[in-house]
């Protein structure tokens, strides 16, 4: 019975040391079974529910209004009412237009994809705003680091924060943030 | 690589080529290598595992092999000094050695393959009963890595672990032999999984470019892509949609997405397998099949008999068998025997012994809950059919069916519904939302839902349900056709042209309505997640 | 042995045939809404002796009018322009029409400069399916690939076109093999006017610095044309939108001084071309119409001849010739299009 125990036991040991010791640095190989519940589950966090990265609130029509990239434009318009400006540009050779939306304190622009509109760009136009944590033009780097931590990928001037699939850019310039954007991963590319 | 890559058909295209110039000496060489060079391009980390897997099969069945032998030329000698019992006696001695050896090994490789592929599985369970027990300890979750195919090589190579200990076939003395076996390329990823005495002939054997032999592997290939790119990818993301939305698609949609599923994994599986054998066929080597035609199985045991075959019977030569007949379960058998009565005796290890074959088939597919009630699931209907039998003869000696066309129908659409309901259990995320879903199918139940609109909503437009429907038709042609002999063969006998028309036409068919390249996203095949 | 050797021969000639055939139907044509995918094959049925080949993306095809750099200048040039074409392609396009003419200049617009990796597999396609089968092409293929992309793709569209199967329609079948004209030497012509207004104000940017990919392919440009003893020419097109930041004028200026190169920013001289955005623009500011273009045209026409000693060719008889023709076409098509703007 012993030996059939320390059989057992030596198995499992070796079997676990040549196991342990590949592991973290490869790539997982998912089951698409997951993927396949994953999409299906929604994330329920806060009053901003259904909105996924970073949201900036708005004050709409009748009170506030998340915004954030990739979400369809029509509804937040009709939300938001009529901008003060609007502008349209044609996208080269394809049919659909880029499309600029000019409130008093930020400008949103939207690119067409299957027929719909989505945010591409949310950009604040004077320190009157804030994001949803706080920030607004004028404020120094520091309380944007207290903010949003140091987890920042550089660009130039730029810091942009990742969370989910937008952006959050900060352009400073000695020392003081000079320009707020929400971004989007097909304005990202773009600038790169 | 995945089978319907353009990677792979270059990769297969110098493998064919350069398998028949080397020199036949070194064929099986030359191939071994290219099955390391596949599981290489796939990740250099796998090869550590499959190696390992390789040589502890090797050591152990060489070490078991040659106490065979030693033992045989001792025993001859000392055979007539020894009465009966101390025969008897010597020899389950030795046998008893072998079998820890064996054990050793086994347990072994189990163990890598278990720890791979459950880990996680099992900590997420602890941390369920964690939270059950109101304790706020968790277990963090691991990065695995998951060598590609390791269910199949691993059953592969233990298949034949447990064939030389128990003598059906000699320990091969060649360790590049024995690694060819367990990484032959083909059948790396999603099998079939072949034993060593069917697979070895051909094998290691010298081959030699025969025309015919290349052509109808292409063809067997052919085919595969058809049924896997446009059908099963075609259909793929109609199943998604049904399947991952489950509070827009209810009642009639739960049936739609599970009959599309029965053809989806079909397609995809058979397909993955045709792939599989033809490219073996066209290096000249024998692969055990997989499939005949599952479809038109008449009840749930012989579809199991018909479907993923080289995977059932593996389960019940070195589970189902060694189960029912340990020591164990002879006691129990006994004892029961003794305490129920004759009717329940007599069926407490055949229950037994099915139930622990159901179950592993069900770990076996995947480390979920799912998988496991999947497995159970068939358990509970093959009993029940079994239980049923004497009333199924009664039924057929009072009124003669049996053999009318329509009844035969009715017991396949009923086999394939059986099977599809059990399969939902694969489609949705967890067992209590496919119970929910299987109740939903029923409580909610409304064709008027099924417009030709709604089929446009998920994800397929009218081009792709006639594209679907024409293949339809052409897989059930086929497999009618084929329950007389080989289609191929039959191509074959017609004239060049002929011929020629046939399979461009089936070329461009997957060329042009092959769901592949850029707007469709290209999909894994299912089993080689297994 | 040797009937079945012949058999194979005929039967794989016939399955190719048959391949060319269905992947000729099945690309798509470009000749109804997107012609600007049918632009860059154009070039290949031209005389090739031009003085000036522009070469770069919409702010050239639809800004430049070689029609009149001919009638006014003598000039003979062409635009091999397309749809966002990226700086390797324009790179890559140089090469390639190098090897079937040497023009005294080569036009690039310098918008290009922003983009730094490969965008969009449309506009790839658009650039790149055009092209004959070169090294040229492959290599441009290669340094324009998105990730979702394949050379094999390119070297046999239809596996990239196969899921058209749908979409076929009259137009495949009408210029299966032979297209329409839907450029003038390059310049795609639009009357239309929509005025310039509400441009948005330009965002600011973390970084103005151009990226290092852009530089590479600007710098081989460079090179390409000293070797080839061809001159390169730097201009930005007066288009109000996309925003031309001073940042980035600045580092053209700069590389233009460094390089001995000429460099015009249009978006300096609108009031000397005598532009009005009112007037002279079909989309707003990005594009200029005809009236547009043609001044636009004027304008860098006597830049070129002056400054670049370009021969006045309106003498040369078969230049003449082909140019007669040339102009009867547009000028029909100008008409065309006010009479129906009119309508």
């Amino acid at each position: 019975m012993k030996k059939k125990i320390f059989t057992v036991l030596s198995a499992v040991v070796l079997s676990i040391c040549l196991t342990a010791c590949g592991s973290n640095d490869v790539k997982v190989i998912e089951n698409n079974k997951d993927d396949k519940a994953s999409e299906s589950s929604t994330d329920n966090s806060g009053e901003t529910s259904k909105l996924k990265g970073y949201v900036f609130e708005a004050d709409g029509q009748n009170g506030k209004v998340s915004i954030t990239t990739e979400i369809e434009m029509n509804d937040i318009l009709k939300q938001l009412g009529d901008p003060d400006n609007y502008f349209e540009a044609e996208s080269c050779a394809f049919k659909g237009l880029d499309k600029t939306y000019t409130y008093s304190h930020y400008e949103i622009q939207t690119y067409p994809e299957d027929k719909k509109d989505l945010i591409s760009c949310i950009l604040f136009k004077d320190d009157m705003i804030k994001t949803a944590e706080g920030l607004s033009i004028g404020m120094t780097k520091d309380q944007m680091e207290e903010a949003y931590g140091t987890d920042y990928e550089q660009k130039g001037a730029m810091y942009v924060y990742k969370k989910d699939s937008s952006f959050l850019g900060f352009i400073i310039q000695d020392n003081i943030i000079s320009s707020i954007q929400y971004f989007s991963d097909a304005l990202e590319q773009q600038q790169n | 690589m995945l089978f319907t890559s353009f990677e792979f058909l270059v990769f297969l295209a110098v493998v064919i080529v350069c398998y028949y110039i080397v020199p036949k000496k070194i064929q099986w060489i030359f191939l071994l290598a290219a099955g390391y060079v596949f599981y290489f391009i796939a990740s250099p980390v796998y090869l550590i595992y499959i190696m390992t897997t390789t040589v502890s099969v090797y050591i152990f069945t060489r070490i078991i092999q040659t106490r065979k032998d030693t033992f045989d030329i001792h025993f001859k000698k000392i055979k007539k000094q020894l009465d009966r019992q101390q025969r008897k006696d010597i020899k389950s001695q030795e046998k008893k050695k072998e079998f820890r050896l064996m054990m050793i090994c086994l347990l072994f490789n189990l163990g890598i393959l278990a720890v791979c592929k459950y880990t996680n599985f099992a900590i997420g369970n602890i941390n369920f009963l964690l939270g059950a027990v109101g304790s706020s300890k968790r277990l963090l979750t691991v990065n695995m890595i998951l060598p590609m195919g390791i269910s199949f090589y691993t059953f592969q190579s233990m298949g034949y672990l447990i064939d030389v200990y128990r003598g059906t076939c000699s320990a091969e003395k060649n360790l590049g032999k024995l690694a060819l076996f367990v990484s032959f390329f083909p059948q790396l990823v999603q099998g079939p999984i072949s034993r060593f005495n069917d697979l070895s002939k051909s094998l290691f054997e010298k081959h030699t470019a025969d025309y015919n032999t290349i052509t109808f592997g292409m063809q067997r290939i052919l085919w595969g892509f058809f049924k896997k790119l446009v059908i099963a990818d075609r259909l793929l993301p109609a199943v998604l949609e049904i399947c991952g939305d489950t509070s827009k698609y209810q009642g009639a949609y739960v049936l739609v997405g599970m009959l599309f599923y029965a053809l989806e994994l079909y397609a995809d599986f058979t397909g993955g397998i045709d792939i599989a054998i033809g490219t073996a066929q066209t290096l000249g080597i024998h692969v055990t099949e997989n499939f005949r035609r599952p479809y038109f199985s008449k009840n749930i045991k012989e579809y199991w008999n018909r479907w993923h075959i080289t995977m059932g019977s593996w389960f019940t030569d070195y589970i189902f068998y060694p189960i029912s007949i340990c020591k164990p379960m002879l006691k129990v058998s006994k004892f029961s025997r003794k305490h129920f009565g004759e009717f329940i005796g007599k069926r407490v290890p055949i229950y037994l012994s099915s139930f622990a074959v159901w179950f592993a088939t069900g770990v076996w597919h995947g480390a979920s809950w799912n998988f496991i009630v999947w497995g159970i699931g068939n358990f509970v209907v093959i009993m029940i059919s079994q239980e049923c039998e004497p009333f199924y003869r009664w039924f057929h000696s009072k009124i003669n069916i049996k053999d009318k066309f329509l009844f035969k129908l009715f017991q396949i659409v009923r086999t394939v519904l059986l099977m599809s309901c059990l399969r939902m259990f694969d489609c949705y995320r967890d067992v209590p939302l496919t119970f929910k879903m299987f109740g939903k199918m029923f409580t909610g139940f409304d064709i008027s839902q099924l417009s030709v609109s709604a089929f446009q909503l998920l994800g397929l437009a009218i081009s792709d349900y006639i594209i679907l429907f024409g293949g339809m038709i052409l897989l059930v042609a086929v497999s009618i056709i084929q329950r007389k002999g080989s289609v191929r063969a039959k191509i074959a006998e017609r004239k060049a042209p002929v011929r020629f028309i046939i399979w461009y036409a089936l070329f461009l068919t997957v060329l042009i309505f092959g769901t592949y390249g850029i707007g469709y996203d290209s999909s894994q095949f299912i089993y080689n997640q297994f | 042995m040797r009937k079945r050797l012949i058999g194979i021969t005929v039967s794989f000639i016939v399955a190719a045939v048959g391949l060319w055939f269905l992947q000729k139907l099945l690309m798509p044509k470009y000749m109804d809404d997107i012609v600007e995918g049918a632009m860059i094959a154009e070039y290949y049925d031209e005389e090739k002796n031009h003085d000036v080949i522009f070469i770069g993306d919409c702010e050239l095809y639809e800004n430049i009018s070689p029609a009149v750099l001919w009638k006014e200048y003598g000039i003979n040039s062409y635009i091999r322009g397309s749809a966002q074409q990226l700086i390797w392609q324009s790179y890559y396009l140089m090469e390639e029409t190098l090897q079937y003419e040497k023009p005294k200049v080569f036009v690039f617009n310098v918008l290009a400069m922003k983009y730094n990796s490969p965008q969009s597999e449309a506009y790839n396609r658009m650039t790149l399916d055009g092209m004959k089968m070169s090294a040229a092409k492959i290599k441009s293929v290669q340094a324009s690939m998105t990730e979702e992309e394949d050379l094999i793709d390119y070297i046999f569209p239809i596996l990239r076109y196969h899921s058209r199967f749908d979409e076929l329609g009259k137009i495949d079948i009408n210029y299966l093999f032979k297209k329409d004209k839907v450029t003038f030497n390059g310049y795609y012509m639009r009357v239309d006017v929509k005025p310039a207004q509400n441009i948005p104000e330009a965002k600011p940017l973390g970084d103005y610095n151009f990226g290092d990919t852009a530089y590479f392919y600007l710098d081989k440009m460079v090179e390409l044309c000293e070797k080839n003893n061809v001159e390169l020419i730097l201009v930005k097109a007066p288009s109000l939108y996309p925003h031309w930041y001073d940042e980035w004028d600045k580092q053209m200026s700069e590389y233009a001084l460094d390089h001995n190169l000429k460099y015009y920013n249009f978006l300096n001289s609108t009031d000397d071309i005598g532009l009005d955005f009112a007037k002279d623009t079909y989309d707003s500011g990005l594009h200029l119409n005809l009236t547009g273009a043609e001044k636009l045209s004027t304008y860098f026409g006597n830049i070129l001849s002056t400054e670049c000693d370009l021969p006045d060719r309106r003498n040369d008889k078969k230049l003449k010739e082909i140019w007669e023709e040339k102009l009867k076409a547009y000028d029909d098509e100008k008409n065309r299009q006010y009479a129906e703007n009119e309508k």
